[in-house]
């Protein structure tokens, strides 16, 4: 396996975690990023209560929810993370926050079955917040779990919002963690941070003590070590095929620990997160903390706006995953963890010159110049495994003829998964 | 987000460090001999217009290609995107000062062409340069005039150590190869005969070390290359009885190590997969000495390169179609390691470790009076028994020397120069007798052969 990358940037951004969880509107997209259609439960024109299930995937049963209260409307196309316009559901909030009477129950934190516990996540519509938008019940329905896997790494450049999580909320990450262990029957949890996260350490250190079954786990600033695969392999040692849970590993990011937190203690859905608003074309860089559903040009224009740029981009995700957007009026979901503006260095593209530095990146072996250059032929893509792709656009941010060699990447995953 | 990477910088990073080569080129083949009293304003500053003048045709020949195409660039876009002054650059460093202008700038207009045609920067199947040193060096090479500078010429008169070797047979001793140069430190320092800019092995090794560092250059393909030569070199030491010195000899002759820092590394023309690197490297150590041990030709790295070049296609290919059948390439790798090892046996049949002078043989000896007619043969430049003599003594003293056959190139010369009077006329102070520069080796061989008949005649 090839080597993560050290990638510079310039990080610098407060520990404070702003608020912004008044907006105007609300929207709930009735698609997702991976494509999986959502029901709206809610008619024109009803009052919806915060907490109320608006759109549902009737598949696996697992809700959206409001993340405010108001009457509901339909009809207006926004865009999600992935630049798609998508129909959604709108509720004009009416900001009084109006919980359904059900949901001012409070049950115990320690007195849940792993049942229950599988339920709840379900009912409270938790997804991975680390930005894969999968429902977090399925990994916790698996039987035989040994271990879970605090994944508090992430990798990305300027992307922060985890690391404010942990900061501010040390003591609830730890104690959700230990009844999670607790209800599922885990005997060992690994929270994995970067050692250039002294801050977060110090504050994890300072509780850690009194937890013997949940270890701290150290891995180096580098590019993609945030990804799954390598949060379990530097954890634990362990290697897998598809899921961790094959293995009895359950890997969960740190905001979703923290939601899981709120949801046990106060029987609350999932209908804020926190994300990062930074680049260098943000007057305020900050985390805040933002209802879902709301518009991100919303956001930033209650953060001071934007500065002047030559030509900015606006950017839903991290800076190598990240999808860059035509316009700021996208919806922010449960998955979007970062909004980044900055300056589009356009660069033209100069020829492939065949330097192999995509195939020494690579953190799944792949070979992107050879899929890059064989796109219109699928019996030699297929010899060359698109489908193994993590999309974590080392190749297109290495390439020094400036190549988006990932896009070349995703059409050929896409055309072969296809097949 | 993109990372500080740029093929811009790449290109021109390669061509800064191509500076201390060309500026060690001018001193060695212009600056040094001027110095030493050979030559004029002209010698100064020719190898410098060797590197200018061929930049200078490839820029202008991807122009008027350009401009052909009805696709016309401006020469900004053809510095900065297309990189035409490169190729003539690396013909410059890897020519013979004594090629003509004009052939020079045929050789720069068809490497510059063999560029575009095949589809201009990142579609090139061979090295642009190389093929154009194809053209030069090998196909041409009689218009060339050996690779000697004017002070070179005078002062060792002789051939490239590795034209030396080929002409004496593959005689491997240090007296043959090293010594008439100095010794192993002048061609770590790059002071023998050999092209323009590419004979300081030095330069190289820094030059190698720092386009590694950088990750400019495919590490993988010198590695294995260096490490290919120096493992069939040393099997030849251990099979052949050669000191260890021949290791060294065939690292730092013949422009290997310029060959494997630059020529072998260009991205574009090499394999891109890991394995496919190394199969390339020790491909090129192997077609190398088999060039060199094998073959007429002397310089193994050019023709090597220009194989590997299209051996390139082949892997690329192949890496393509076995995906990630690990097994595969695997074998593949293993399969060239075991060629290195075995290739010695095949490279290292016509090399012998000593002088081989019982090839001198009397083959008839005639007394009719006062004469003594001896018919003799002997080594020459191009082999055992190339050169048949006939030999007449009237009295105690040579009357007459005949040319019975000989596959000599220079015999002609040697006519010319009317060197066999001059023998005659030195014949008890032949030591003294300087060779013709030009056929320095049939002269020096033919006073052998008079030497060992005087010998016998004595008896």
């Amino acid at each position: 396996m090839n080597k993560p990358i050290r990638i510079k940037a310039n990080n610098k951004i407060s520990y404070d975690i702003e608020k912004y969880i008044k907006p105007e509107m609300v929207y709930i997209p009735l698609e997702n990023k991976s494509g999986v259609t959502y029901k709206h439960l809610v008619k024109e024109g009803e009052y919806v209560y915060k907490g109320q299930v608006v759109a549902i995937n009737e598949d696996i049963n697992f809700p959206i929810h409001s993340s405010v209260s108001g009457y509901a409307k339909f009809g207006s196309n926004k865009i999600i993370g992935t630049g798609k316009k998508i129909k959604c559901v709108v509720i004009e909030n009416d900001y009084k926050e109006k919980y359904q009477k059900s949901r001012m129950i409070k049950k115990d934190i320690s007195s849940y079955t792993k049942e229950e516990f599988v339920n709840a996540l379900r009912e409270n519509g938790i997804t991975g917040l680390g930005g894969s938008d999968f429902p977090t019940f399925l990994k916790y329905q698996a039987d035989n779990i040994k271990y879970l896997v605090v994944n508090a790494v992430e990798c990305e450049p300027y992307v922060s919002c985890d690391k404010v999580v942990v900061h501010n909320y040390a003591e609830e990450i730890l104690e959700a963690v230990d009844h999670i262990i607790e209800i599922m029957k885990i005997k060992k949890a690994v929270i994995v941070l970067k050692e250039n996260n002294t801050d977060g350490i110090k504050e994890i250190n300072k509780y850690i003590g009194t937890y013997p079954n949940i270890k701290l786990k150290l891995v180096g600033d580098a590019y993609p070590n945030g990804w799954e695969r390598l949060v379990v392999k530097n954890a634990l040692g362990i290697e897998y095929d598809k899921y961790p849970t094959e293995k009895g590993v359950i890997v969960s990011n740190v905001s979703t620990v923290y939601a899981i937190y709120e949801m046990l203690k106060y029987n609350r859905p999932l209908t804020e997160r926190v994300i990062t608003i930074t680049g260098p074309g943000i007057k305020k860089k900050c985390n805040v903390r933002v209802k879902i559903g709301a518009l991100a040009s919303e956001v930033i224009a209650h953060l001071d706006g934007y500065k002047d740029l030559q030509k900015p981009i606006f950017i839903a995700g991290g800076p190598m995953m990240g999808n860059s957007l035509p316009n700021d009026d996208v919806i922010i979901t449960k998955d979007i963890n970062c909004l980044l503006v900055i300056e589009d260095h356009f660069e033209k593209n100069l020829p492939c010159i065949n330097c192999g530095k995509c195939t020494e990146v690579c953190p799944v072996n792949i070979m992107p110049v050879f899929i890059m250059k064989n796109r219109d032929n699928l019996d030699n893509l297929k010899n060359l495994h698109p489908d193994k792709c993590i999309e974590c656009g080392l190749c297109s941010f290495t390439c020094p003829s400036k190549i988006e060699v990932r896009e070349y990447v995703r059409i050929a995953k896409a055309k072969v998964n296809n097949k | 987000m993109k990372s500080k990477n740029s093929t811009t910088s790449m290109m021109y990073n390669i061509l800064i460090v191509l500076v201390p080569f060309i500026i060690f080129g001018t001193f060695k083949n212009g600056v040094y001999p001027v110095v030493k009293g050979y030559g004029n304003l002209y010698t100064l500053f020719k190898p410098l217009i060797y590197v200018v003048v061929p930049a200078l045709v490839c820029l202008l020949t991807e122009y008027i290609y350009y401009v052909i195409r009805k696709d016309k660039k401006s020469f900004y876009y053809l510095f900065s995107e297309s990189y035409a002054i490169i190729p003539g650059v690396f013909l410059g460093l890897i020519i013979s000062l004594n090629t003509p202008l004009w052939f020079l700038i045929v050789g720069s207009f068809v490497a510059s062409l063999s560029k575009m045609i095949m589809g201009g920067l990142g579609k090139n199947k061979l090295n642009p340069a190389l093929v154009g040193s194809l053209l030069i060096t090998v196909i041409f090479s009689s218009l060339t005039n050996g690779y000697l500078n004017p002070y070179e010429a005078d002062a060792i008169s002789s051939a490239t150590p590795l034209s030396n070797m080929t002409a004496t047979s593959y005689t491997i001793t240090y007296d043959n190869l090293v010594k008439p140069y100095g010794n192993l430190w002048t061609f770590f320092f790059g002071n023998i005969p050999g092209a323009i800019g590419e004979t300081s092995s030095l330069l190289c090794l820094v030059a190698l070390a720092y386009l590694i560092v950088t990750k400019i250059i495919k590490w993988r393909i010198p590695v294995s290359y260096l490490l290919t030569v120096t493992a069939i070199s040393l099997i030849m030491c251990l099979t052949k009885d050669i000191g260890l010195w021949f290791v060294i000899f065939n690292l730092l002759s013949g422009g290997l190590l310029f060959g494997a820092t630059f020529m072998a590394t260009d991205p574009v023309t090499s394999p891109i997969s890991k394995e496919g690197q190394i199969i390339g490297g020790i491909f090129l150590g192997i077609s190398t000495m088999a060039i060199r041990y094998l073959t007429k030709f002397p310089e193994g790295v050019l023709i090597s390169i220009l194989l590997y070049n299209v051996l390139t296609i082949l892997i690329n290919y192949l890496t393509v179609k076995l995906g990630d059948k690990k097994i595969w390439k695997t074998l593949a790798v293993s399969f060239m390691v075991l060629l290195a090892i075995v290739s010695p046996l095949v490279i290292g049949k016509n090399v012998s470790a000593s002088e081989n002078s019982d090839t001198y043989k009397i083959l008839s000896k005639e007394k009719q009076g006062q004469k003594t007619v001896y018919e003799v043969s002997g080594r020459g430049y191009a082999g055992n028994n190339s050169i048949k003599l006939r030999i007449t003594f009237t009295s105690k003293d040579i009357s007459n020397i005949e040319v019975i056959s000989s596959h000599e190139t220079y015999m002609g010369m040697i006519i010319d120069n009317n060197y066999l009077n001059a023998i005659i006329d030195n014949q008890n102070n032949l030591d003294n007798l300087d060779t013709i520069s030009g056929c320095t080796y049939t002269s020096k061989y033919i006073k052998e052969i008079i030497e060992k008949t005087k010998e016998d005649f004595k008896k």
